[in-house]
């Protein structure tokens, strides 16, 4: 009894009701003049353009514009990179003239005596470098040396330090562009 | 999880008239789509209507009871094939057509309401006479001891309204699934959003419908 009684209550549903409604359906001129329309406006629709808006828009969205803007600026970047520590290389001194930056490496592990570049054309040196040594006008003097000829330097500034300074600050350019 | 076998006919022909999809068929039956979108990408536009005339009662269908105006319904199933066919160049086949094209529709007609704001304009679509041999009339007829052809009028109007008191997502998953017959995935993979989503949206609006239609539940 009580199935029964659970039974007449489900009777009628919503889902029931709701499948009623695939009942509402068009006949076949319906689709007929359906079809016909269908193919005027698709017909109509392969004269007409789009808005302007509407195309770019298109044209902007595709792959092939998107990929091409990213490699452009790619490119550009390695240019920057390319280009930049170049101009480090070149440098106007106070005088007016441009000096060229040497990059090369100097091993300053076993030197015992620094060899000086020829300033005049390539070096614009900020101290004179000088030299005491003990040389051989000292043995008519009655004594003997005590210690080996050598060259003791007294300068504030070198040039191996210069060249080491500007290599680092070239390296430093180059750390900089890398960065931007 | 309920299953559903269903049969494809095929006429010599290719047209294909209200296709259902098998379980073990449903690969079949997108490849036998997407063979069809291939040709049209290939340059034979003329196979663009093999697909019409498959899915255009379906996507009427879906429309009709999301607007409950039959013009409109007409217009915008219209508007929806043209769009796919503008797009099927563009189509890739992660999808399957059928909910490609349940998508444009679903998306076209929710933009096409949202314009048309608050306003309704009902304009019913004929009933086919097999609903008066229906089991379901027969309870309702039997109950109400109106005459029947009222009773469908009266029904019609009833369902309609209560339809579009939901709101649009709600209305949107009902009508895919009471209605079109989707099940809880195929809802999910057309409306973007999850399972879950679909099945409590589909359980809030049976809730609604059963207060706006109480009178005739049994």
């Amino acid at each position: 009894m009580a199935d029964t009684h659970n039974t007449e209550k489900e009777l009628v549903k919503v889902e029931d009701l709701l499948r009623l409604k695939r009942l509402e359906r068009p006949d076949q001129d319906f689709w007929s003049s359906f079809d016909c329309e269908l193919h005027q406006r698709m017909l109509q629709a392969l004269v007409k353009k789009d808005p302007w808006f509407v195309q770019i828009s298109r044209v902007l969205s595709g792959r092939f514009v998107q990929t091409t803007a990213l490699g452009a600026a790619a490119a550009v970047l390695l240019a920057m990179m390319i280009l930049r520590p170049a101009s480090v290389d070149t440098v106007q001194s106070k005088a007016g003239t441009f000096v060229t930056v040497q990059s090369t490496e100097i091993d300053l592990s076993n030197q015992n005596e620094i060899i000086i570049p020829d300033t005049d054309n390539v070096w614009v040196a900020d101290y004179q470098i000088e030299a005491i040594s003990a040389n051989s006008s000292s043995y008519g003097l009655g004594y003997t040396r005590d210690y080996s000829h050598d060259r003791i330097e007294v300068t504030a500034y070198d040039s191996a330090a210069y060249i080491v300074d500007t290599a680092s600050f070239a390296s430093t350019s180059v750390a900089a562009g890398l960065v931007y | 999880m309920k299953y559903t076998l269903f049969i494809l006919t095929v006429s010599s022909t290719e047209s294909v008239s209200n296709p259902t999809f098998s379980v073990e068929g449903e690969v079949s039956e997108r490849d036998l789509d997407w063979g069809i979108v291939q040709r049209v990408q290939a340059g034979k536009v003329g196979a663009f209507d093999l697909l019409v005339q498959k899915y255009r009662e379906h996507i009427f269908s879906v429309i009709y009871n999301m607007t409950s105006n039959r013009e409109d319904a007409s217009d915008l199933t219209q508007e929806v094939f043209i769009k796919a066919f503008q797009a099927i160049g563009r189509f890739k086949g992660k999808s399957s057509f059928f909910t490609w094209i349940y998508r444009i529709a679903i998306n076209h007609t929710m933009t096409f309401l949202k314009k048309r704001n608050r306003r309704r304009f009902i304009s019913y679509e004929k009933i086919d006479e097999e609903v008066s041999r229906n089991e379901i009339f027969e309870h309702l007829t039997a109950k109400s001891r109106s005459e029947k052809g009222v009773l469908v009028r009266e029904l019609q109007e009833k369902l309609n309204d209560a339809l579009q008191k939901l709101s649009h997502k709600h209305r949107t998953v009902v009508i895919l699934h009471e209605i079109q017959g989707l099940e809880h995935s195929e809802i999910a993979e057309i409306t973007k959003v999850s399972v879950g989503t679909v099945r409590s949206r589909l359980h809030y609006a049976k809730q609604q419908l059963q207060s706006y239609l109480q009178s005739y539940i049994i």
